[in-house]
Parts: structure tokens; sequence; C-alpha cells
């Protein structure tokens, strides 16, 4: 379970979550607010 | 110096007389709702995708993914001509982005914001660097990030402009001129 912990620490793991993480959210913004502009709704 | 002294007038007599009519219209930009050109782009499109639509059977789907994207067309022309965006000739939205406050939300805004979440990114970064680097071990915390402290640094980051004036005052922010290695000349 440490070693486990110690593995989903290292930084090419954590970017690869934080990147996942960050694609998700951008594409579910653009799914609920598609087409924008600007601050305009 | 004389020579220089004289283009700087020639500029500045060409820019108070320079005409202003700019003011009236942004770049001879019209309101999208008042556009001609784009009533006329949202009705090829639609019109265009009607015609993809007959191709299929009623109700089969692609007709039904196609019945989506009028809907979704529909509603995205909707929302520019509800909108402040200016449209051109070609009947489509123009972002204005020379600053002024009536058009703050095409760019201003949304400029800010991206300064604001990179600086954000790159204050919590040194911080987490800093904190660190009093611990018995820096590299490895670079290499198998302590995610707690990570965290806690990342979630209380957003005060970063502040912070980072804080520790400008404060001399915290800059290295002191002696501190910085330069290469023997």
């Amino acid at each position: 379970m440490e070693n486990l912990k110690k593995y989903l620490s290292t930084a090419p793991v954590l970017l690869t979550l934080l990147l996942t993480f960050t694609a998700g959210m951008i594409i579910e913004i653009n799914r609920f607010f598609p087409d924008t502009l600007g601050f305009y709704f | 110096m004389k020579r220089f002294n004289l283009t700087a007038l020639l500029c500045l007599v060409f820019l108070a007389f320079a005409p202003d009519q700019a003011a009236a219209d942004i770049g001879g930009l019209t309101k999208c709702s008042d556009s001609p050109a784009f009533t006329k782009r949202l009705n090829t499109s639609i019109k265009k995708l009607e015609q993809r639509k007959s191709l299929y059977e009623v109700d089969s789907p692609p007709a039904l993914a196609l019945d989506q994207q009028i809907e979704r067309t529909k509603a995205r022309f909707d929302k520019y001509s509800r909108s402040e965006l200016l449209c051109g000739k070609d009947g489509l939205p123009h972002l204005v982005a020379d600053g002024r406050w009536s058009h703050a939300a095409e760019f201003i805004i949304p400029g800010f914001g991206f300064i604001y979440i990179s600086g954000w990114i790159g204050w919590v970064g040194r911080k987490y660097l800093r904190a660190v680097s009093n611990t018995k071990n820096p590299a490895e915390s670079e290499i198998i990030i302590n995610v707690p402290l990570a965290l806690k640094i990342m979630t209380t980051g957003y005060t970063w402009p502040i912070s980072a004036w804080q520790e400008l005052i404060s001399g915290e922010l800059i290295a002191l001129k002696d501190e910085v290695t330069v290469s023997p000349r």
C-alpha cells in the first residue's frame, strides 16, 4: 500500500492524472457551454 | 537630433488630425443581430443541413443527428445575435481586442483570466519548490511529490497577486544582486 501510494505520487503519474482531469474539464465545459466567444450568456 | 524632432512633430500632427470615425463603428463592424450577412449565413447553414437531411429516411439515425446539428446551429446564431458581438462583412463575429470596456467580455476578461490562472500555477509551483528545498531530500520531493503538501499549497494559491506583492515589498520575491552568479568578465 505504501509503495502504491509512492508510485501514484511520482511526477509522471501525477502529471498524467492532472492533464487527464484538465482535458476532461475543458471537454465538459465545451459540452455545456458550446461556441463561447466571450463571457456572454 | 533635429531630424528626429521633425519626425516626432510630423507624427504628432498626423496623430492629431487622424480621422476618428473609427469610434462610430468599430473597424466597419456591425452588431451581429443587425448584420444581413450574418442572417444570410444562418439561412445558408440551415439550408445546407436540411438538404443533407433530405438524403436520408425520416427518423433514421443520420437524419436525427442532422436534426440535432440544426438545433445547435440555430442556438449558436441565436446566442451570438443576443450578445454584443460585432460581425464583419463576412457575416462572422469578430472579437474586439483593443481594450475598450464595452467589449471587455471578448478579450480583457478572458485575458485576465488567463494571466490569473497561469500566475496561480507558477506561484504554487515556486512555493512548493521553496517549501521542499528546506527538507531533508529536496531532489526526491521533486520526483516523488509530497501530495498533501502540494495540494495544500495549490488550494491556497488563489491569493497569489497579493502574496506576490507582499513578497516583492519584503524583498523575498527577488534575490539580492550579490546572490546572483554571473560568469567572469
